[in-house]
């Protein structure tokens, strides 16, 4: 079981090999934290991870499941279960709410009630401040806060960070501290970061990553003395 | 006066026509390559040199296809308003196809990425990256609205400038001047002038309605 990647090979059209034989397990109820140097390709593993990339060659296993051999159908199904945030977040036109929403709507729930949802979680959470603002007027704050909403509306089984508290201010920060934990009681959860605090305060298990290892580390501290 | 209006209202549909007629094969072929990212390379570049093409030459080519004894002359539609629609239409799909392309191959790597991120499918990364790329898809088929309006070497060629049938504006324009009615032709080009603005503020409007 667990989100399994196997032997994992990536390289894009034209380039050098980002990731080679990369592999790595990721669990439910764990946070795991993956920190390294600049482009040594933890982007990618996270969207290898997250089923949006197909690794040029190796086995990506979701319980089980080897993704890329399942038909269109299955994928859709399993790909619910793993949602993916990026560093540079994207939000569609129209209101914070909307966008928060268009999880559940992707999933095919009904408009006012994935509106009505919406707003409860982010109401209940503290950010209701962000609800009928439009994606356009966002700072990138709150750009990255609305994306991390859209992410933990969903509860995922799988939910993969890539920097997420690059531009959040501490008193954000706490709270989406706070949504991990609660999330990681039902989820696997997987952060990209050069944020040492953060590694050290969320992280289960820490892996030191580059484009042809992956190495846990014991002891934050004692590894970069 | 009321030839004048006639005109103006058949270059707006047989123009509108086209640009509709190029839209439909020329957005899912952009779509197509921006999506697989299969012969972008050769394509996209010779759409781009095409753009430019002279219209003479698209309307020389369109005549030697359906004159009489032609491959499709059997169709018979040689100085119709249809023959100007398919030339006019062959000749905005390069433009259309280009931009188009542009705007989507952003789009799917933006949206596709969100959509299959949030555990959509294929099919939902096609229906948010059209949906995202709706206002730029307006501005693209203005554009190419715009340019198959002022066209006049299809419309005299293939459309033969006949008088209340396939006659519109740029061809009136052509024909008054040959004539030395330089007032009414400079009246008429105002108008082409006045219509392509218009629309352009029409397309601005619509694409506010569509996003705010």
């Amino acid at each position: 079981m667990g989100l399994r990647l196997v032997n994992i090979w990536y390289k894009y059209s034209g380039g050098e090999w980002v990731l080679k034989n990369v592999s790595i397990n990721f669990e439910k109820g764990r946070i795991y934290v993956l920190i390294g140097p600049n482009a040594v390709g933890k982007t990618t593993l996270l969207k290898i991870a997250g089923l949006i990339y197909r690794p040029v060659r190796g086995e990506v296993y979701i319980d089980d499941k080897n993704f890329w051999e399942l038909d269109d159908r299955e994928k859709s199904i399993v790909r619910r279960n793993v949602v993916y945030v990026h560093e540079k977040p994207v939000l569609i036109r129209g209101s914070v709410l909307y966008n928060i929403a268009y999880g559940f709507l992707l999933r095919g729930v009904e408009k006012e009630k994935a509106l009505i949802t919406a707003r409860e979680y982010v109401v209940g959470k503290g950010f209701e401040y962000l609800l009928d603002k439009d994606s356009k007027e966002l700072s990138a704050g709150e750009t990255q806060l609305t994306a991390l909403l859209r992410a933990f509306i969903l509860k995922p089984k799988y939910l993969l960070l890539d920097e997420p508290f690059t531009n959040i201010d501490f008193r954000n920060r706490k709270k989406i501290i706070n949504i991990i934990y609660e999330l990681k009681r039902e989820s696997g959860i997987v952060i990209a970061t050069h944020d040492l605090y953060i590694a050290e305060k969320l992280g289960d298990m820490i892996y030191l990553f580059e484009n042809d290892k992956v190495e846990k580390i014991v002891d934050l501290r004692e590894y970069f003395e | 006066m009321y030839e004048f209006i006639d005109v103006v209202f058949r270059s707006l549909w047989i123009s509108g026509s086209a640009t509709l007629l190029a839209s439909l094969w020329s957005i899912p072929l952009a779509y197509y390559i921006a999506y697989t990212g299969r012969f972008k390379n050769f394509l996209i570049p010779v759409f781009d040199a095409l753009i430019g093409v002279p219209t003479i030459l698209i309307g020389l080519l369109i005549y030697m296809v359906f004159c009489n004894h032609c491959i499709l002359g059997i169709v018979d539609i040689l100085y119709t308003p249809y023959a100007i629609i398919i030339g006019e239409s062959i000749l905005i799909t390069p433009l259309i196809t280009t931009i188009s392309y542009r705007v989507l191959e952003k789009n799917i790597k933006t949206y596709g990425e969100l959509v299959l991120s949030l555990g959509g499918s294929e099919k939902q990364v096609v229906d948010t990256v059209l949906h995202e790329s709706l206002t730029g898809l307006i501005a693209t088929m203005t554009m190419g609205f715009s340019r198959a309006i002022g066209e006049l070497g299809i419309a005299l060629i293939v459309g033969g400038n006949i008088k209340g049938y396939t006659r519109v504006i740029t061809t009136a324009i052509a024909l008054l001047v040959s004539r030395g009615e330089l007032e009414e032709a400079v009246f008429l080009g105002l108008i082409l002038v006045l219509i392509v603005v218009i629309i352009s503020f029409i397309s601005r409007y619509a694409r506010k309605i569509v996003w705010g």
